[in-house]
């Protein structure tokens, strides 16, 4: 099968700072691929450069073999979703407005949302547990209530390759469980996605995720299958704080000494 | 459900145009209207009341669309038509035409020239990229804003008392001085036309410009159109009627209480009973102290303020 993302020789800064140097990657339909590094490391802004938000210092990142910045902002809208760290709320709007917000690059200038799309709208808010919301007003829903709505409007959108910036914030560990199933379930549906997401819990990524990029900062990286790269002295290296891995049955969990 | 809300949005425009044409100081015999004997009575319909009503109808409604334009633009619900120095550009322009006793047509011209010169100085020093651009573009607004205000007091403390009167009316924004309404009406409509189609766009904007270019908007592009566009419809709203107040911030806020915040819905009926708003405020301006005439700007105030504390306190959304 070919590789949903393809990112070769990219390099990515902020300002001076250097976030990854000739970074190579390959993301598979069905795939989950975890970010994980230090604060302010730059994990964000490559995110971003990734999902075609931010321009790259060097090298290309092309999906299904086509390079983003060739696509059209619509039909890269139509292949690929993006979930901010945090929603912004300016305005009062309802919880089924904004998850409609997701069909936005489906539909025609002028044209409306079709039942079809609402069926979809409540099926996502369903998937998050957010049933009964739909006339809300976003600005009173609680930090988790809002995180999975965003995560409702990302389904709506229906991607096939999901950019998450930290889904699990604001999550109880219920609701951290259950976002991250719920992408294990896209990712092995019949036309699976595939899926990037920033993380701050090594073990959820080992978890969970069927690769990991660990960032050190100053432009190194590590990247491979989590149960390879995503080891004591990696997990060390990577917070800057000593780990003890704890033995459960062949399956290890690193706790902060 | 929503043409039903723009149907009697509609209705109530032509129905706050129909009552300014009736009511005036001039009784009127409607039965005759038509008969030899009213030619006084046709002309003052057709040359001072309607035109009257329509230039307010349609000063209502560009500056309701502008400040609803605005607020998605800078996403912040307290900006209106004049945060940028719109108004205080107009108004330098202005009151410097009727220093220098200037006629009506040149005082309007000078007034959208002032406009647009803000409009310029601020978008060309608020260049920028990212979140700061919309803070900076805010404060940059205002500063040009302040500049204009003290120029303005200037412009006043320099001026002749006969000329007083009326810049102060001008500043106030007076409705009595339109004598051809129909470019800002078909401002309006045009303006509206170019906003439409973009309208879902503005949606997924409203929700932060990252949000909005995932979803595939052109956000520069669509930030760009929307800042230029309520630049030209508040100048146009300016240049007509002078610097009317509240209409900008108001309505819009009013209807966004009502109906939410989907743009195709709000931007239409913001403009329409924006429109029907600056139309009963002009009429009672021009009524409640019959023979003389107030500047409708501090009425569109005194109608509007216990108007949004009432719709802001039943608040029906939320909750």
């Amino acid at each position: 099968m070919s590789s949903l993302l393809d990112v070769t020789g990219l390099e990515v800064r902020i300002g001076s700072t250097l976030v990854v140097r000739q970074l190579q990657l390959q993301v598979a339909r069905g795939e989950m691929l975890a970010i994980l590094g230090r604060n302010g490391v730059g994990k964000s802004t490559l995110l971003k450069t990734l999902a075609g938000l931010h321009s790259p210092r060097r090298g290309h990142v092309c999906l299904d073999g086509v390079a983003l910045e060739r696509l059209a902002p619509r039909r890269l809208a139509v292949a690929r979703g993006y979930l901010p760290q945090q929603a912004v709320d300016p305005f009062s709007s309802t919880v089924m407005e904004t998850v409609l917000i997701g069909r936005h690059p489906h539909l025609g200038r002028w044209e409306w949302e079709s039942p079809a799309d609402h069926r979809l709208a409540l099926e996502a808010l369903a998937s998050v547990g957010l049933t009964g919301f739909e006339a809300r007003d976003v600005q009173t829903l609680s930090g988790g209530e809002r995180q999975r709505l965003g995560l409702a409007t990302l389904l709506v959108q229906e991607p096939r390759l999901f950019f998450l910036d930290e889904p699990l914030a604001h999550l109880d560990p219920g609701h951290g469980i259950a976002a991250l199933s719920l992408m294990r379930a896209e990712a092995g549906k019949a036309t699976p996605a595939g899926i990037v997401m920033v993380l701050h819990d090594a073990n959820l990524a080992r978890r969970w995720c069927d690769r990991a990029l660990l960032l050190f900062g100053d432009g190194a990286w590590v990247e491979g299958p989590v149960a390879e790269v995503v080891n004591f002295e990696n997990v060390s290296r990577l917070y800057g704080h000593l780990f003890r891995a704890i033995d459960d049955g062949g399956e290890a969990w690193f706790v902060p000494t | 459900m929503r043409l039903l809300v723009l149907l009697a949005l509609f209705v109530l425009a032509l129905a706050s145009i129909a009552l300014a044409v009736a009511l005036g100081n001039t009784p009127i015999d409607w039965p005759r209207l038509f008969e030899p004997g009213s030619e006084l009575a046709r002309t003052i319909i057709v040359e001072v009341r309607l035109p009257r009503a329509v230039g307010a109808f349609a000063c209502g409604g560009l500056l309701a669309l502008a400040g609803a334009l605005m607020q998605v633009l800078l996403k912040n619900p307290l900006a209106d038509p004049y945060v940028l120095g719109i108004s205080g550009g107009a108004a330098v322009g202005a009151l410097l035409a009727l220093l220098l006793g200037a006629t009506s047509v040149l005082v309007g011209s000078a007034a959208f020239a002032g406009a647009f010169g803000a409009t310029l100085l601020v978008f060309a020093l608020a260049h920028g990229e990212g979140s700061w651009a919309q803070t900076r573009l805010l404060l940059t607004g205002v500063v040009v804003a302040a500049g204009a205000g003290a120029v303005v007091a200037l412009l006043l403390s320099l001026a002749p008392d006969q000329l007083l009167r009326g810049m102060v009316f001008w500043l106030m924004g007076d409705a009595s001085q339109i004598e051809n309404p129909w470019p800002a009406l078909g401002l309006l409509g045009g303006g509206l036309l170019v906003a439409m189609p973009v309208a879902r766009d503005l949606n997924a904007l409203a929700r932060g410009d990252l949000v909005a270019q995932a979803l595939g908007v052109r956000v520069g592009r669509a930030r760009l159109l929307v800042y230029f566009l309520a630049a030209i419809l508040t100048a146009g709203a300016v240049t007509t009627a002078g610097s009317i107040g509240f209409v900008g911030m108001l309505v819009p806020h009013l209807m966004r209480l009502r109906l939410g915040n989907d743009q195709r819905l709000l931007l239409p009926a913001t403009a329409l009973a924006g429109g029907a708003l600056l139309t009963l405020a002009d009429t009672l301006a021009r009524t409640i102290a019959a023979p003389r005439s107030l500047p409708v700007g501090a009425l569109t105030a005194l109608l509007g303020v216990p108007l949004f504390l009432a719709v802001l306190s039943r608040h029906p959304r939320g909750s």
